[in-house]
């Protein structure tokens, strides 16, 4: 009767760690990514800057100058992400809201970004797919590969000695526009956009 | 109370393991900086500079017709524009004109053709027969247009015309 006593109270204890901990209802998620190792990698593609020059050659000081990199120029920035096939990956962006020459010269930016996760051939292919994360959120989650249509497949094999998971390429693109320029000196303004991927953990 | 003090080291344990799936610490993490720039430049006007004038030549009409090629005849004219240097413009230009009999009845219609070229050598020169041109200023912030064209003489009546060429660049 004590044993049994004892194996009930450890797993109320443990039941309420747990309901404590979680805090309420969850979605529904296989946290793939939880056990991921490091293994993104991250390519800087051409260009791998963002460089409003190269859209607009001389730009001028003017309240009514601004100048816009939209995602299907050439001039967008183009990052490759490599990771495992099946894992989903949170990319956070963290841009500055202006370029800067010094610190009475500023100019206003806004970046946008997009991805393109259906395994393009090609980072042309890549653009026409790509999807454009609303303005506003900062930080956007999806798979390394979209899967098309149809249901989902059986889960996936999990990596182990001799088996190394199917790895794959998405593609993300930031863009966005710079300006009003102003009144502002001139000079070489410079802003430094941070890009994070990690594999989703859903925590 | 002694089999509270018993399953302790089982919560702990319970609590370590769970902590260790659920906050496994950062995995799979990756970050890359990329450069937003723009240089700013002070505002640069653009120059037009006619350096020779189209000269009509009605002797050299065939049947009362003519065409002054920008490309190879002398008597095209001759324009510098000024700009930044190696920046790239737009060119556009009405390519046909009314020049007005200043001593008497009439108009002429000239058709213009233009060409032009990064450096001054006019039989190097490039037509410029679309509507909207991009073309680029060299090293030292110039660009030459010569001026051609074709106008109908057989119906024109005795006078002196003129006229002026208008032609709009814009940087891009």
């Amino acid at each position: 009767m004590h044993f049994k006593f004892k194996n009930h109270f450890s797993a109320v204890a443990i039941l309420l760690f747990i309901l404590f901990t979680c805090g309420g209802a969850q979605a529904q998620h296989i946290s793939f990514g939880t056990w991921a190792g490091g293994d993104i990698v991250i390519t800087p593609g051409i260009p791998g800057d963002l460089n409003f020059n190269n859209k607009t050659q001389v730009i001028t000081p003017g309240w009514n100058q601004s100048v816009t990199i939209s995602l299907h120029d050439a001039e967008a920035a183009v990052l490759a992400i490599e990771g495992t096939e099946y894992y989903d990956v949170t990319v956070t962006i963290d841009a500055p809201p202006t370029l800067d020459l010094d610190a009475s010269n500023k100019i206003p930016v806004k970046i946008h970004f997009a991805y393109s996760n259906l395994n393009p051939a090609n980072v042309t292919v890549a653009k026409t797919q790509a999807i454009e994360v609303p303005v506003g959120f900062n930080s956007a989650t999806f798979p390394i590969l979209r899967r098309t249509n149809g249901p989902p497949g059986p889960p996936p094999t999990p990596p182990s000695a001799g088996y190394t998971p199917p790895r794959k390429t998405a593609y993300l693109f930031i863009y966005g526009t710079l300006g009003p320029v102003g009144n502002v000196d001139a000079g070489a303004y410079e802003g430094t956009v941070n890009v994070t991927v990690e594999y989703s953990k859903y925590n | 109370m002694i089999y509270l003090k018993k399953i302790v080291p089982w919560y702990r344990l319970a609590a370590i393991l769970f902590c260790m799936f659920i906050f496994p610490g950062i995995q799979g993490q990756n970050t890359i900086s990329i450069k937003a720039s723009a240089t700013v430049v002070e505002a640069t006007g653009i120059e037009l500079i006619t350096l020779k004038d189209i000269s009509i030549d009605e002797a050299s009409a065939a049947n009362g017709i003519l065409n002054i090629s920008p490309v190879t005849d002398e008597t095209a004219g001759k324009m510098l524009v000024k700009g930044k240097i190696n920046s790239t413009v737009r060119l556009s230009y009405l390519n046909q004109l009314s020049l007005v009999n200043t001593s008497g009845e009439g108009t002429l219609l000239f058709k213009y053709i233009v060409s032009g070229n990064a450096t001054d050598n006019q039989r190097a020169s490039q037509l410029l027969d679309q509507v909207e041109r991009i073309v680029q200023f060299n090293d030292k912030g110039q660009y030459y247009l010569w001026l051609g064209g074709q106008v109908d003489l057989t119906r024109a009546k005795p006078g002196s015309y003129n006229g002026e060429f208008t032609i709009q660049i814009e940087y891009i």
